[in-house]
């Protein structure tokens, strides 16, 4: 909220310079958002009287007056077509700097009045128009001021400009106090140790008259109405517009104008109604269906969440957010019913929210208020319509069912020091309190028992006036003090340890870390060959790309592969993050994966063992040994994407349990992704279920004691035979002999189709040394029950 | 023979030193130590001598030989130490071969420095669900019922079957402070957490905010914790992860599930605190929130009231990271660009 600084210095009564004050707030109450000098680009600018207007003798256009600015006359040049003598108007003088009128930038791009000759006739300074003083945007003539208005005096401290704007971020727990004048005056005092000024106009209000104001509602906790006839409306004197204008109120006619002022300086919002088309109040919740046309014009269709205010009948108001435009003050209005009430702060902000209302009183009403505010209001607006609109009050009514009244809170005075580390002496947190508003009851030297006044709503617990007691100490009196209490050694939290390690594997086999969100969209789903059911939606989506929850890292890696290919013709990324499996109960479940790919321009390319290699040497350094590629896929197996049906394996346990899988990406999805051209390769592992695997203790095997020997088999294969067909064979005929089978070579002639496998096989027995001769016996062997049991033909 | 042996020696140091191939040293070895050298001969002559002269000549013949027998290895040595310097000169100046290799994404690499630090001051690390009931997200943590943190336009609500009811929505978490009660729910005080995690908030994109982005928190629970213990652990995190002196600085603030609540700054790291263009000419850098763990929140996990109190703190991963390494869009972090990435 924006406060005048001259406002609160009346109130208040600091001496303090605006920026002291900000650092003040800055250190114990609220955030300064700015601080604004209202009287900028105003410096040289003096209220001045039109004496005489002759027409320019070169320009049709143009006047030329003489302006008396108080101890001199001036001649100035002038275009505007509404000067006239007599006119009281402002004046910048020589070396005043304007705000310009033609640039968006505002002040900024001020410029300068200098003595100048306009076609011949020498002008000594400029009549201004309300944009270039930068208090409107007219710009169609000059600026005339009222006819009383001081000659010679400065143009800023006339329209009450000569003012600082500080803006104030109020914290959502002080919206009950702090969203007034009198709110932060007050904070000012306890942080000076200065008295509160007495702003309490906190007398009683006498019922009288006949005000039938009923209450059926328990939305609305008190509702005071106040019916003062033959008042006259007229606009409001000066130093109250510019006091509406520097909290960014907008100045109407001097009833609404006076509701604005009281609602700003005591926090209480208030509402008038014009007496002549309303002769009662009745408060309930509207009825669904129920219609209003607000003071702003716009219809709304209620229903029974909103609280109405009614004339007995049809409403009048929405409670707490805006008035109706049937019983609004006009300027013919002479007898009025003013409203000053509380509402609960919950309905008033479903309201608000619903309609999208956001008015100052809405503002205030959501945040709750003070009940015991509404006649402080009323006493305040009564002493200010009287003085500027006249009139009498001829009924006053109350109706407060269950009035609230100050409570206690009991401190115990060592919690201060033990929660805030820093000793406050008994005294001092005693005068904290009380400059805060609050009476001390010590019950003993432990305690003290703290009734809290009813605007503190805040205020409700020992922690809330522990807080009250460190912010106005300051906490930049707390130093800094180790913990003390022991703690036991941490446990190592084993997943994110291990995330570490996996992404270091991958970081060191040439892969870039990248994170993605946790959303795609259903087209992405469905591209992959996911079903909807698979996957969570979130109810409010920021669009349609990211609807659902992520159920595989695939879509977003495959959408970075894309946007990558731009400046690179090779990509390997990975990820760690959680997909989401809707199926569990009441919370999803989420799973930490790894998710890898590799794509590149080359189709041509070996993605796939690229891929394989990687997740072969990560799955090496944490000691998996005994996994194996199955390339049957169990149709039970759910919410897989659609992969190439010849270049896709699951990762499986020796006991069949699947830890991941690999495979390139289909066609279809290649095209849904941009990647029609390229081939990528991806891979997703499921990392708690690898860490399971993962040997707690991988034991020495001793080192073996006799050589080894080696022999190279070569040998042309038919269709379809695998590596791994050759490799079982070659271990099941070798038997224990074998300590170690290599692929080295795999060639297929592009011209015949011809594929060639060489192995390089490796020999050595625990007790022995071997003999050549038992080795080529074994070789033998070997190559036999090759040739008999698959498509292969050694070559010799 | 004394001065036999003396020429024989004369010559074949002569020879050793003038020889300038391996080739050549062999052949002098094999003329002056070989089986048919004039030297062996002298050896098998010796058994011919009287035993006076035996003893005269016999050491003399075989400290020489040991004597050319050393200069032939040490030659030996050295021409075999010699250098092609046309076969062997390479461009030391030439690029290294490396094995390609990739790289962290940044959060990754600030994470394991938060994580290290405090993991060293005694802190265990926490995980909670990214999808978080209401209750813990919100109730738990004493939100009300009607704070505006739980509209539809600040948090992302999962579609459930059976609609939302109020207080038994399912969200993404807004925060990461849902994981204090989880931990507290199965934890007896003193203890000391840090709760790394991503957390959601439904609000539009632009160079400083994000939907999605990384939260840290850290709990610290006991009998006696209080606002200097936060400060201390403040300023000591900091210092350690900007490498340099930090100062901490509290201002009052409020959140829901802290009392008293602060927002904190750090003084600046670009300039000490003196004031320039990165802190507004203030000094200090706003970093995230804290407080005194509300009594309510307690009440939430199961501890009596008024027993225990502890401090609680967050702060985005993203702005420390962008702090850090001077990162001025914080789309970058979930671009999935590797230019991005590969600088780290």
């Amino acid at each position: 909220m924006k406060f005048s600084y001259n406002w609160l210095k009346e109130l208040s009564g600091t001496k303090k310079s605006v920026n002291e004050l900000a650092e003040l707030f800055m250190t114990h109450s609220f955030e300064v958002e700015g601080v604004e000098d209202l009287s900028n680009g105003l410096g040289k600018i003096i209220i001045g009287e039109v004496m005489t207007k002759e027409k320019h003798p070169d320009a049709d256009r143009l006047n030329v007056a003489t302006v008396n600015v108080g101890d001199k006359e001036l001649q100035i040049v002038c275009g505007a077509p509404n000067l006239e003598v007599g006119h009281r108007v402002p004046v910048a003088l020589v070396g005043a700097i304007l705000s310009d009128s033609h640039s968006e930038e505002g002040i900024k791009e001020g410029f300068k009045i200098k003595k100048s000759k306009i076609r011949g006739v020498e002008s000594n300074g400029m009549i201004c128009a309300e944009d270039e003083l930068g208090i409107g945007t007219e710009h169609e003539g000059i600026m005339v001021l009222a006819d009383d208005a001081p000659v010679g005096e400065e143009f800023a401290k006339y329209a009450g400009l000569n003012d600082m704007i500080i803006d104030l971020d109020i914290l959502p727990n002080r919206g009950h106090d702090c969203l007034s004048y009198n709110g932060i005056a007050n904070e000012i005092c306890a942080l000076e140790g200065t008295d509160q000024k007495d702003i309490h106009y906190n007398r009683r209000l006498k019922t009288e008259g006949n005000l039938h104001i009923a209450i059926e509602t328990a939305n609305c906790r008190r509702y005071i109405g106040l019916q003062i006839n033959n008042i006259q409306i007229q606009e409001s004197p000066e130093w109250l517009k510019a006091r509406l204008s520097a909290s960014d109120i907008t100045p109407i006619n001097n009833i609404v104008d006076i509701t604005n002022y009281v609602m700003l300086e005591t926090g209480q919002p208030l509402h008038a109604f014009d007496a002549g088309k309303v002769s009662q109040v009745a408060i309930r919740q509207a009825t669904d269906g129920e219609k209003i046309t607000l003071l702003d014009e716009q219809e709304l269709k209620l229903d029974s969440d909103d609280i109405v205010i009614t004339d007995g009948n049809r409403p009048i108001a929405l409670a707490g957010v805006m008035g109706g435009s049937d019983s609004a003050i006009t300027d013919d209005t002479k007898n009025i019913i003013l409203e000053s009430a509380s509402f609960s702060s919950s309905s008033i902000r479903l309201t608000q929210r619903k309609y999208n209302l956001q008015t100052d009183a809405a503002y205030r009403f959501e945040r709750d208020i003070d009940t015991n505010l509404a006649n402080i209001a009323t006493t305040r607006a009564i002493e200010l319509i009287i003085e500027l609109a006249g009139g009498k009050i001829v009924a006053v009514t109350d109706n407060y069912p269950n009035p609230i009244k100050p409570w206690t809170i009991t401190l115990a005075i060592d919690k201060v020091t033990k929660v805030l580390g820093v000793e406050i002496a008994t005294d001092e947190i005693k005068s904290i309190l009380e400059r805060l508003g609050m009476s001390i009851d010590i019950v003993d030297e432990q305690n003290f028992v703290v009734t809290v006044p009813t605007v503190r709503i805040d205020l409700h617990s020992q922690e809330d006036l522990i807080e009250e007691i460190g912010r106005i100490y300051g906490y930049n009196k707390i130093k800094p003090q180790p913990l003390t209490s022991a703690v036991q050694t941490p446990q190592r939290n084993e997943t994110r340890f291990f995330e570490r390690t996996l992404k270091d594997i991958f970081v060191y086999g040439g892969f870039d870390e990248v994170r993605s969100y946790s959303f795609y969209g259903t087209d992405d789903a469905k591209a992959i060959g996911l079903n909807d059911e698979a996957h969570l939606f979130l109810m409010n989506p920021m669009n349609p790309e990211q609807a659902i929850m992520r159920r595989t890292l695939m879509p977003n890696m495959l959408r970075f592969a894309k946007k990558n290919f731009s400046y690179f013709d090779r990509v390997q990324i990975f990820e760690i993050g959680r997909i989401y499996d809707p199926k569990a109960g009441a919370l999803p479940e989420e799973k930490l994966v790894l998710g890898g790919l590799v794509a590149s321009k080359d189709a041509e390319g070996s993605q796939f063992f690229e891929m394989k290699g990687m997740i072969e040497v990560l799955l090496d350094r944490i000691n998996i040994e005994k996994y194996y590629l199955d390339t049957v896929f169990d149709e039970n197996i759910e919410h897989l994407p659609n992969l190439h049906p010849s270049r896709r394996a699951l990762i499986k346990m020796e006991n069949g349990k699947v830890i991941g899988w690999l495979g390139e990406i289909d066609k279809k999805s290649a095209k849904y992704f941009g990647l029609k051209k390229n081939r990528a390769v991806v891979c997703e592992l499921d990392i708690e279920l690898i860490l399971k695997e993962v040997k707690s203790e991988n034991f020495f095997g001793s080192l073996a004691k006799y050589p080894f020997i080696s022999r190279d088999l070569s040998m042309m294969v038919g269709d379809r035979v695998r590596v791994d067909d050759v490799e079982k064979i070659i271990y099941s005929a070798g038997g224990k002999l074998i300590k170690d089978v290599d692929l080295f070579d795999l060639y297929q002639n592009k011209e015949t189709g011809e594929r060639s496998m060489a192995f390089h096989i490796i020999f050595g027995a625990d007790d022995k040394t071997l003999k050549a001769k038992e080795v080529d016996d074994k070789v033998a062997i070997i190559i036999k029950e090759l040739e008999n049991n698959i498509d292969v033909e050694l070559r010799k | 023979m004394k001065e036999q042996i003396q020429k024989i020696k004369d010559n074949a140091v002569e020879q050793i030193s003038d020889a300038d191939t391996l080739e050549v040293i062999e052949e002098i070895r094999v003329s002056y130590l070989g089986k048919k050298s004039a030297f062996n001969e002298i050896l098998k002559g010796l058994k011919d001598l009287s035993p006076e002269e035996k003893k005269k000549i016999g050491p003399l013949a075989n400290d020489t030989k040991k004597e050319i027998q050393h200069l032939i290895d040490d030659k030996k040595l050295a021409l075999e130490s010699v250098i092609d310097e046309k076969k062997e000169w390479i461009d030391v100046t030439a690029p290294g071969h490396k094995h390609a290799h990739g790289h962290l994404h940044p959060l990754s690499i600030v994470q394991r420095d938060i994580e290290d630090t405090f993991t060293s001051m005694g802190f265990e690390i926490a995980d909670g669900p990214d999808i978080e009931s209401e209750s813990y997200n919100f109730d738990a943590i004493n939100m009300p019922d009607d704070h505006p943190g739980r509209d539809m336009q600040d948090t992302f609500w999962i579609s459930r079957e059976d609609g939302r009811k109020k207080g038994t929505g399912t969200v993404m978490r807004t925060q990461t402070s849902g994981v204090q009660v989880r931990y507290m729910e199965k934890h007896k005080p003193p203890f000391r957490i840090i709760v790394p995690g991503r957390v959601f908030r439904n609000e539009a994109t632009d160079a400083s905010h994000e939907h999605t982005f990384h939260q840290f928190e850290a709990l610290v629970v006991g009998e006696d914790v209080s606002v200097a213990n936060f400060l201390y652990i403040a300023e000591t995190f900091f210092s350690e992860f900007f490498g340099q002196e930090i100062k901490a600085r509290l201002r009052p603030s409020y959140f829901p599930f802290v009392e008293p609540g602060f927002e904190f700054d750090i003084s600046c790291t670009n300039c000490g605190g003196k004031g320039c263009s990165t802190c507004s000419r203030t000094g200090w850098i706003e970093v995230g929130g804290a407080g005194m763990v509300h009594q309510n929140v307690f009440e939430a996990a199961g501890y009596d009231r008024d027993v225990y109190q502890g401090f609680a703190w967050g702060f985005g991963l993203e702005r420390l990271a962008m702090m850090k390494y001077k990162i001025n869009d914080i789309r970058l972090f979930h671009s999935g660009d590797v230019r991005f990435t590969k600088q780290f």
